[in-house]
């Protein structure tokens, strides 16, 4: 277990310095100067090479790589080019709502894909199967902008059951679940459907097996059988699907923190693009790829407490 | 199967209870004046020499206060504010400020003296700064405190639109000296002002708070504080504002939404003209566009009333030569050309271009720029020209713009009520490079300069329409249309009204809930 998990922090340092060069090289190939974008259409040339100096934009790239990641190093991340702060201190004013929103979203998909999914399996080509399967197929098309709006619409502007924008952060943890419960949803219906439809595969792989005929020999309820012999094997791939929508959903919380005006990693990401805010985006960059390995670390740690075999 | 039921009906309502249990502690009381004023974009900093955006610029306005600010609650006109009166030298060079008394900055900084606002305009000025607004003062010659409460500022030549630029906007905001050496670059982010609100906190992409400042000079505002939601949806402001989740939607643009806003009872919509019209610039370096007859051509090929009319349903108005309606200058007789574009192609034939030639539009990844280049596109393709457009994201069309290639740009010029700052800056030589005159026009330097140092009010109007008129024969740019600033507030806001520079100031803002 030691060796396995080292194993899987140097992938995670490699993954994370992977994810940081590509975005480093891309923000600087793209046209655009940040401080042009800075000081506007009427910047002289001098003070935008005065600003380029200040900024340390003057230097190789190469140069600039080296001593950003060896800074990086010692966690220092920079200060953010637009608003002189930390960059690292920017990214974790909004870190907690990303994550907390993400969180949800992997559990609402879960609570409404395993059990749709079982559903769907266990009544395989009857009528719930299909119902099923078509509302899962609409879930994955079903553009996560479009959705946010129509469950604003139905259950904050019609019924008034929710708050229409923010995390509630400042109303305790109450205020911040029922802050959540929207985002949560339109993020986790899409995903779920996913779940879903993987659940259902995995459980008609599972039912078939001979040790499932056993257990229904032997006499056992049909509902023992589903959850804990047929479940538990399913279980694996279930959890794949869970750890790499990880991913997806921190892609898809850009979209659902503009529709439900959440603080967030999102909108920061994009606007420090924009801006051309290089030291921003770099921190931003690291911490969404530390978090997106670090979960699917925790998905393999998971993967061998379900199955043994994973283990040895 | 009873059971399951049974277990189902528990859930929901257990689930029920959750819901109006949260639902309860959403709505607790507040006990103070709060006003929730949406925003689309977030602050980025608060530094008046490098102010920009309008949510930068509408915090500003109730934070920071310049030496005179412009009474938009009334006529508009220029009234005293930091400065208490102010006298013109007989030469029209010097300008002599005398500063009210007793005037505290926020969190004990001490009081407001002469020094701070010699070290604020100095600071503008000073190349270290790198302000954007460097070239607002460029006429000044010296700023001297003459004693704790007076400042004289000594122009290089008289200047009657100078106390524009010392009004409360971008650079004309005073700062702490004492502040600004103590914090540095922090100050942008912990801003120190003389104004009616204090800054209290910014959540980054959330929301920033701000305080009643209780020893305001004006007095105390009738608010307790004001938030400013960072809401960037405009369909999800629409649903706040309805539920009563935010009192003001500033800055809305949507046409759906208004015309849906417009028609709830309890919701009052605001329009303002805005000191602010979006040109086509045609850059006079590119060949074909250096012939007048072509500019002209172009003039006549697009339909901007069909754009205004139907594509912005209306909600936007006409420009009138770059100055807007909301400009005293402004010669509302001077039409744009009509849309003709047989014309056009008569026009094009004469200049000797029969068959047109090719011409890319550039624009910008921002609704609506992105949109309204592809209807002026369409309409120059149908009166022959080989059209392409080329949308840019902000940074990339900042160095397109700053290159000066673009045949034609679609670009946004706004300013304070001085008809000299969106002309200058548009289109007299010296603005470029840098700057937006990428067309290159040198027609009407003089007027503009003559225009500048005329203090004869009579004489100053008649040279604003020879101006408008030269620009209605050369057409060096095409103004598109003019922006309108709208804005949406409940039923309990009073004396709520947003102004020409695309801001709000709340300070007169009062609550009934």
């Amino acid at each position: 277990m030691k060796r396995f998990l080292l194993q899987r922090l140097s992938f995670l340092v490699l993954s994370v310095l992977g994810a940081f060069t590509i975005a480093f090289l891309v923000m600087r190939l793209i046209p655009g100067d940040p401080a042009q974008v800075i000081l506007g259409d009427y910047a002289t040339k001098e003070s935008i090479a005065r600003l380029r100096q200040t900024l340390g934009l003057e230097r190789p790239v190469w140069m600039q790589y080296v001593s950003f990641v060896g800074r990086a190093l010692q966690g220092n991340f920079g200060q953010s080019l637009v608003t002189q702060r930390p960059a690292f201190h920017e990214v974790f004013a909004v870190f907690t709502p990303t994550m907390q929103l993400a969180a949800a979203g992997a559990v609402v998909s879960m609570l409404l894909g395993i059990p749709a999914g079982i559903l769907a399996a266990t009544r395989r080509n009857r009528p719930l199967d299909y119902i099923t399967m078509t509302l899962a197929l609409g879930g994955m098309s079903m553009p996560v902008f479009w959705l946010g709006l129509l469950l604003l619409l139905f259950f904050s502007f019609t019924l008034g059951w929710t708050p229409t924008i923010g995390a509630g952060a400042e109303g305790g943890w109450l205020s911040t679940l029922h802050h959540l419960l929207l985002p949560a949803l339109a993020l986790g219906l899409s995903l779920g459907a996913m779940v879903t439809r993987m659940t259902r595969s995995a459980m008609l792989e599972v039912i078939r097996q001979d040790y499932i005929r056993t257990a229904r020999a032997k006499g056992l309820r049909e509902t023992l059988i589903i959850a804990k012999h047929a479940l538990r094997n399913a279980a694996l791939p279930i959890l794949t699907i869970v750890g790499i929508n990880f991913g997806i959903q921190l892609g898809g919380t850009i979209l659902v923190e503009t529709v439900f005006a959440r603080p967030g990693m999102g909108s920061l990401l994009i606007s420090s693009i924009y801006q051309r805010d290089y030291p921003q985006v770099q921190a931003l960059v690291v911490v969404f790829a530390t978090s997106i390995v670090l979960v699917n670390v925790l998905v393999d740690v998971l993967y061998a407490a379900f199955d043994p075999r994973v283990r040895a | 199967m009873t059971h399951c039921r049974s277990t189902v009906w528990t859930i929901t309502l257990a689930v029920a209870c959750l819901v109006s249990v949260l639902a309860g502690v959403a709505s607790a009381p507040a006990q103070e004046k709060v006003l929730r004023v949406r925003i689309g974009a977030d602050m980025t900093g608060l530094d008046p020499a490098k102010l920009f955006n309008i949510e930068n610029q509408t915090i500003s306005n109730h934070i920071y206060n310049g030496l005179v600010r412009y009474e938009y609650e009334k006529s508009g006109g220029i009234v005293p504010d930091l400065a208490e009166k102010w006298d013109l030298s007989p030469d029209g060079k010097t300008y002599t400020f005398h500063l009210r008394k007793g005037v505290k900055w926020h969190k004990g900084h001490g009081e407001l003296s002469a020094d701070d606002v010699k070290f604020s305009y100095e600071r503008v000025l000073d190349p270290a700064t790198a302000s954007r607004y460097k070239g607002e003062f460029k006429l000044v010659e010296t700023i001297e405190a003459v004693d704790p409460h007076t400042v004289r500022i000594r122009l290089k030549s008289k200047y009657p639109g100078f106390l524009n630029k010392v009004a409360g906007y971008n650079q004309g905001f005073v700062v702490s000296r004492k502040a600004m050496e103590k914090l540095g670059d922090q100050y942008a982010t912990n801003p120190i002002g003389t104004g009616p609100f204090v800054f209290d906190s910014w959540s980054p992409k959330n929301q920033v708070i701000l305080v009643a400042n209780k020893e305001y000079f004006q007095g105390a505002p009738k608010l307790d504080r004001i938030v400013f939601r960072l809401i960037q949806e405009e369909t999800t402001a629409e649903i706040a504002l309805q539920r009563g989740e935010i009192d003001v939607f500033y800055a809305l643009q949507n046409a759906e939404v208004i015309g849906r806003l417009a028609k709830v009872p309890g919701i009052t919509v605001h329009r303002r003209t805005a000191n602010h019209t979006i040109n086509m610039v045609l850059n006079a370096t590119y060949e074909p566009l250096g012939k007048p007859l072509v500019r002209r051509a172009i003039a006549h090929a697009v339909n901007l009333k069909a754009m205004r009319d139907v594509f912005f349903q209306g909600l936007k108005g006409q420009p009138n030569w770059v100055l807007t309606s909301s400009f005293e200058e402004s010669a509302k007789d001077l039409t744009e050309w009509p849309y003709d574009p047989e014309k056009a192609k008569a026009l094009l034939r004469e200049a000797g271009y029969p068959s047109g030639f090719k011409l890319t539009v550039t624009s910008l990844t921002l609704q609506p720029y992105d949109k309204i280049a592809v209807l002026l596109a369409d309409d120059l393709r149908k009166a022959g020209l080989d059209t392409s457009v080329q949308i840019l994201e902000r940074a990339a069309y900042l160095a397109a713009r700053g290159a000066g290639t673009p045949h034609v740009v679609i670009t946004a010029v706004t300013g304070p009520a001085d008809p000299d700052q969106p002309l200058w800056n548009l289109l007299h030589s010296s603005s470029f490079p840098p700057g937006l005159n990428t067309a290159r026009y040198k027609g009407i330097d003089e007027l503009l300069e003559a225009a500048q140092i005329e203090l004869d009010r009579t004489k100053r109007l008649a040279l604003y329409r020879q101006i408008q008129q030269k620009l209605r024969e050369d057409v060096p740019v095409v103004p598109l249309y003019n922006d309108m600033l709208f804005a949406a507030s409940r039923a309990g806001v009073k004396n709520f009204a947003p102004d020409p520079q695309f801001t709000m100031n709340a300070y007169t803002v009062t609550l009934e809930k």
